[in-house]
């Protein structure tokens, strides 16, 4: 598995599970980034009620995630947030039916998160294109940046998104627990800044910078130099940005870092097996140095006669 | 092989060879006890002179020998911090393992990444020559693996990251 | 009075072990301005092209008794020598040594890898080796081992 997918699988495969025959449930979904779901039939086996939660949301409501939640969900909305969660779904299993509706349901409900952690790109997106606008009728460049987006989703780590008149520029913060990580990230992150001039040019520039955080968020984090903190700056271009590839980007740049430390964790995985491997290989070099077991024959006295063990 | 890999292997393995001439020695120290005298350095008449082989400052080998033990301490090449995390990785690897090595040292001595350790009892167990070739492979590997590693990462990471970047196109 | 039972008795018992000076054999002690005179004359034959004849010069009685400071000094011009011969005359070199004069060319070789200045020429060293090792086997190496006489 290369890429990884927007949507939550676990979600989907219980809803189809559900829709087919539709039982008590009360289960916990988890996905990345401390997200976590409750599917829950309070009522009766046809009601379900879907609620998320995620440390994200505090931000992304700032952005206007509720509202965006609101509307992409306005038939399921439930009329009460479920107590201990951001957003509640209230969905009646039976008043949906034909296969292609209940599939449009079940799509819709797996991007549950993705969709809660669009709003703050989708606003910063639309603010670019105000500022674009205006500099296109007035010619001359805003001079006052314009202010940043901040989501802490992750303990330590966070997203920083700031529109301009021409670009927008997305900032991730990470955390590398170990030292293996620090320096894998760091091969990986080069070859990040490097594929672009190689291979996909049209693709977003890639930036990184270890310890010291990139001028654009310096002034909001309290800056403490910290060998285990790396940033990437993604700059999305107005080829990004236009409507029909928007959708695509938000969904894409989201699961940045879960990519990322995904394939971290992939390398450090192979490399193991890679070891084991060897290891076994240095095994039998040294076995080689035992001499043949030669027990094996059997002596016989001169005259013919075996020895007895006792 | 690289132009200074063979004679730096075939003088790792003539000293080798030459030390490895083992034999069981009561401790003088301790009554009724038996030690590799390499590591006790206690009893100076059964320790022999060390000797060092090195190929650069980053690539060398030190051979401890002794009575009825020879200590050998490997240094691999690491020429960047990636280098150094996979050898790092790599020889804690095996010496998790020491258990089903025998010769392996559980910790490398100061200095050195890898160490191994070979008593008389070794010695009578396993042939003196295959374990000479042992050490040789060892360290015949060893550098082959780390840079295989190293490139393989690379590569990886070259993938996964264009991977990454074309959907946004 | 500290705690007698973990005084080492083993330790205070001269009959016990063995030092280090009873185990160096005697050698003759070398003063500095001898081995000072003696690389000046291995300079000179080194500067005149003729390496063989300062090896030669080199190994035979190497200064034993010298003091540490004087042997790194004589090691350094030994090293000097190693990277000046032609790789190619080696064998030739070795082959006019006697038996002691060897011994004490692999004493060298041993201690150049493991002096800083020796690692910087790791190639050369080696290549001296491996020729030596040729011309005598394993004893010079087996004599490296259990001589106390160092260079």
């Amino acid at each position: 598995m290369l890429q990884i997918p927007s949507d939550n699988l676990l979600i989907k495969k219980t809803l189809e599970e559900l829709f087919e025959s539709p039982t008590a449930v009360d289960r916990i979904v988890s996905d990345f980034d401390y997200t976590t779901y409750h599917i829950s039939t309070p009522e009766e086996k046809t009601k379900l009620l879907i609620s998320i939660q995620s440390k994200a949301f505090k931000d992304c409501a700032k952005y206007g995630a509720l509202e965006k939640l609101k509307s992409v969900y306005a038939a399921y909305e439930s009329p009460t947030i479920e107590p201990g969660y951001d957003f509640s779904l209230y969905l009646d299993l039976g008043s949906i039916s034909g296969l292609e509706a209940q599939n449009e349901v079940i799509e819709s409900i797996s991007l549950l998160k993705r969709n809660m952690l669009a709003a703050p790109f989708d606003a910063a997106f639309e603010e670019y294109e105000r500022l674009s606008a205006k500099h296109q009728e007035t010619g001359v460049e805003p001079e006052t940046r314009s202010s940043v987006y901040e989501i802490n989703y992750r303990d330590e780590e966070a997203i920083y998104i700031q529109p301009s008149f021409d670009r927008v520029t997305v900032i991730f913060s990470t955390v590398f627990k170990d030292e293996t990580d620090k320096i894998f990230g760091k091969v990986f992150l080069q070859e990040f800044v490097d594929a672009r001039r190689r291979a996909v040019q049209n693709a977003p520039q890639v930036l990184y910078s270890h310890k010291e955080p990139p001028l654009e968020v310096r002034d909001m984090i309290k800056y403490s130099p910290d060998e285990k903190k790396g940033y990437i700056t993604f700059v999305l271009f107005p080829r990004h940005l236009v409507p029909q590839k928007r959708d695509n980007t938000i969904s894409h740049i989201q699961l940045f870092r879960s990519y990322f430390h995904y394939h971290i964790k992939c390398s450090k995985a192979y490399m193991h097996s890679r070891m084991r491997f060897r290891v076994n290989q240095y095994l039998k070099v040294l076995n080689r140095a035992k001499p043949e077991n030669d027990e094996a024959v059997e002596r016989k006295t001169a005259t013919g006669r075996r020895f007895q063990e006792r | 092989m690289s132009q200074s890999l063979r004679p730096y292997l075939s003088a790792v393995r003539s000293s080798l060879t030459a030390a490895l001439c083992l034999e069981d020695f009561a401790s003088q120290m301790a009554e009724r006890h038996n030690k590799p005298e390499v590591e006790t350095q206690k009893t100076l008449e059964a320790l022999l002179n060390p000797m060092v082989i090195a190929r650069n400052e980053n690539e060398q080998i030190l051979i401890e020998s002794s009575i009825n033990s020879v200590r050998v301490s490997i240094k691999i090449k690491q020429a960047d911090d990636i280098e150094e995390i996979l050898v790092h990785k790599f020889t804690r690897f095996l010496t998790g393992r020491a258990e089903h090595f025998f010769i392996l040292r559980r910790a490398p001595i100061e200095g050195y990444d890898i160490s191994f350790l070979i008593t008389n009892f070794h010695a009578e167990k396993m042939l003196k020559h295959k374990l000479v070739d042992f050490i040789i492979e060892f360290m015949e590997d060893v550098d082959k693996e780390i840079s295989e590693m190293k490139l393989f990462l690379n590569a990886r990471a070259r993938f996964v990251a264009e991977a990454y970047l074309t959907p946004f196109d | 009075m500290e705690d007698w039972r973990r005084i080492d008795i083993d330790a205070l018992d001269p009959e016990n072990t063995m030092t280090l000076e009873e185990l160096t054999p005697e050698v003759p002690p070398v003063s500095s301005q001898e081995v000072s005179s003696k690389i000046n004359n291995i300079r000179t034959l080194i500067s005149k092209g003729s390496h063989g004849d300062a090896i030669l010069l080199a190994v035979d009685e190497p200064p034993y008794g010298a003091d540490e400071q004087s042997k790194e000094l004589y090691l350094n011009t030994v090293i000097d020598i190693f990277s000046a011969t032609k790789q190619t005359d080696i064998a030739s070199i070795v082959k006019s040594l006697s038996l002691e004069q060897q011994n004490a060319l692999l004493k060298y070789l041993y201690k150049g890898m493991a002096s800083k200045k020796g690692q910087q020429q790791g190639g050369i060293l080696l290549a001296w080796y491996e020729k030596t090792v040729e011309v005598t086997g394993l004893g010079p190496v087996v004599r490296y081992l259990t001589d106390r006489r160092t260079v």
